[in-house]
């Protein structure tokens, strides 16, 4: 029953992504990629909400609560929140950037901004190193359902079929069959969410009977760098979810920036399905169960509490959330390298190295899936660390400030190199998110050399 | 299903921001969620065993919200140079 109904799921998705095509085909580069900035209010919100309940947060939170607490709820869920008030006022100006330069990819903003095809190349290189391990992730999530559910199929083929699912969405119409299938991937979420918690409380006979989440050992929240980690991290990520690659991307698919801003309102409502997510997790910890890893925690109280048809649609929502999650960082890679690192090719060249761009990428992160381990969330970190460095170079092109890209291409650097090699190091200085110090010196940076061109001009 | 919706006629234009609109859209949402939950984590208290900071934080995904709307009706797009189109 469960194959049957995760079957038609992915048949639904399909045939979702045919009528993407069948109503507007991709006439240019520009409308694949970023629908000539035609999306209305719907398909905008879906698109870029898609982030809130990716794989790796449907299956990411329940396991940081399970072993963490409510300490890791604070900053993975106040990152996300606040991500909407700072996208509130940096979207629609990220929006008017995209229109002014015509922009397809975050790295168009700077090429036609700072005129520096090294920062170009840079920006590219960036991007790319760090969305590599966010589309492991979301193979690697799908594994997880897979190996809960008890199927008989080997991770390397599920993944495989799921990149090749991906690709097929892709060449049919571009962004429009995520944006289109984003819809119906919501929906599921949602349902199999609201189910799997609604159990989980049912199951727990809450709020009768239900001892305190205890605290981890080791302190309040079991975080390493106590508040100040908590902090930096929400900050630093806030800014990161709003700039990154992809919700570029597919910003510059909306017609209007009030569309973007007014959907930044309503988007926080829809984290009303996270307390859904924390029973779970709370179940999986008081009913003494013992996932085999922390990102087992979801689809272990899924598995208990509901019925064979509803694992089916739990995993077809959760393999969509992946998929969708993946074609749009697909769809913001392809183009950086066929359109950024390999410019003055024609339309359709462009396109055609874009897909090829995308297929190899697919490639790396179905082999990379499978030999994933350890919990989402360091990879999450790293993601983060690298994506919010291109931060003051937007900000200053907001700003419509000119300042030569050297001290863009310095800060961008040492912003990179100091927050990984902290990282790695294990060391945070007062307690602070390696990449909030990364980002400080490079916004520092950056600022030296906006005030270096101010005096030269005066 | 269309491309864009047949209510989306927007005005396309994004008004300029002021104090006031920072302090309702940014700083208080920030203070909301951060200063907030800090708050309440320090107590270390639970309502039918869920942490408070969480409870708290369940509602800031109302209060957030609450707080762009302001924003919002704050600064309704007009014809000033100083926006940006």
């Amino acid at each position: 029953m469960e194959v049957s109904i995760f079957l038609a799921v992915i048949t639904a998705s399909v045939l979702i992504a045919i009528y993407s095509r069948y109503r507007h085909a991709a006439r240019n580069t520009r409308d694949f990629f970023v629908a000539s900035g035609q999306f209305g209010a719907v398909l905008v919100f879906f698109l870029t909400i898609g982030e809130t309940y990716s794989i790796g947060s449907v299956l990411g939170f329940p396991a940081g609560i399970y072993t963490q607490g409510s300490g890791f709820g604070l900053w993975f869920l106040g990152y996300i929140l606040l991500s909407y008030p700072v996208g509130y006022f940096l979207n629609p100006r990220v929006w008017a950037l995209g229109q002014k330069y015509a922009c397809v990819t975050i790295a168009d903003i700077f090429r036609n901004h700072y005129a520096s095809r090294v920062l170009e190349i840079l920006i590219v290189l960036n991007t790319t190193l760090f969305l590599l391990p966010f589309g492991e992730m979301q193979f690697a999530g799908l594994m997880v359902v897979v190996r809960n559910l008890g199927w008989h199929v080997s991770g390397m083929m599920m993944t495989g079929a799921s990149a090749l699912l991906t690709l097929a969405w892709i060449v049919l119409s571009g962004i429009r069959a995520p944006a289109y299938v984003s819809i119906l991937k919501d929906v599921l979420m949602v349902v199999a969410i609201v189910l799997g918690g609604y159990a989980a409380l049912h199951a727990m006979h809450w709020p009768a009977a239900l001892p305190p989440l205890s605290r981890p050992a080791g302190g309040v929240h079991g975080l390493p760098g106590g508040n100040a980690f908590i902090v930096s991290t929400i900050i630093l990520q806030s800014i990161g979810l709003c700039i990154a690659p992809q919700t570029v991307a597919f910003l510059f698919s909306a017609r209007s920036p009030r569309t973007v801003q007014k959907n930044q309102i309503f988007m926080p409502l829809y984290m009303l399905m996270f307390p859904f997510l924390f029973m779970m997790a709370l179940y999986v910890r008081t009913a003494g169960m013992t996932p085999a890893s922390p990102n087992d925690v979801f689809m272990v109280a899924v598995c208990a509490t509901l019925p064979h048809w509803a694992r089916g649609l739990v995993a077809g929502g959760c393999a969509l959330s992946a998929l969708v999650i993946l074609a749009g960082i697909c769809l913001a890679l392809g183009p950086l390298v066929s359109r950024n690192l390999m410019p003055g090719h024609s339309d359709r060249t462009q396109k055609t190295g874009a897909q090829v761009t995308i297929a190899i990428y697919l490639l790396v992160s179905v082999l990379g899936g499978a030999s994933l381990s350890g919990l989402m969330v360091m990879l999450n970190n790293l993601y983060y660390i690298g994506v919010t460095q291109l931060a003051p170079g937007i900000i200053v092109a907001i700003l419509n400030r000119r300042v030569s890209a050297m001290p863009i291409i310095a800060g961008l650097l040492c912003g990179d190199l100091i927050g990984i090699s902290l990282f790695f190091l294990h060391v945070m200085p007062a307690g602070l998110n390696p990449g909030m110090i990364g980002l400080t010196v490079n916004a520092l940076i950056v600022w030296g050399g906006m005030v270096r061109t101010s005096a030269q001009a005066t | 299903m269309h491309d864009h919706d047949r209510r989306d006629n927007d005005t396309g234009i994004v008004p300029a921001i002021s104090l006031p609109v920072l302090l309702a859209g940014i700083v208080l949402p920030f203070c909301l969620v951060i200063g907030g939950c800090l708050a309440l984590q320090a107590f270390r208290m639970a309502l039918f065993g869920i942490p408070l900071e969480m409870i708290w934080m369940f509602a800031c995904f109302i209060l957030v919200p609450a707080c762009l709307t302001v924003c919002w009706n704050m600064s309704p797009p007009g014809p000033d140079g100083k926006q940006v189109k």
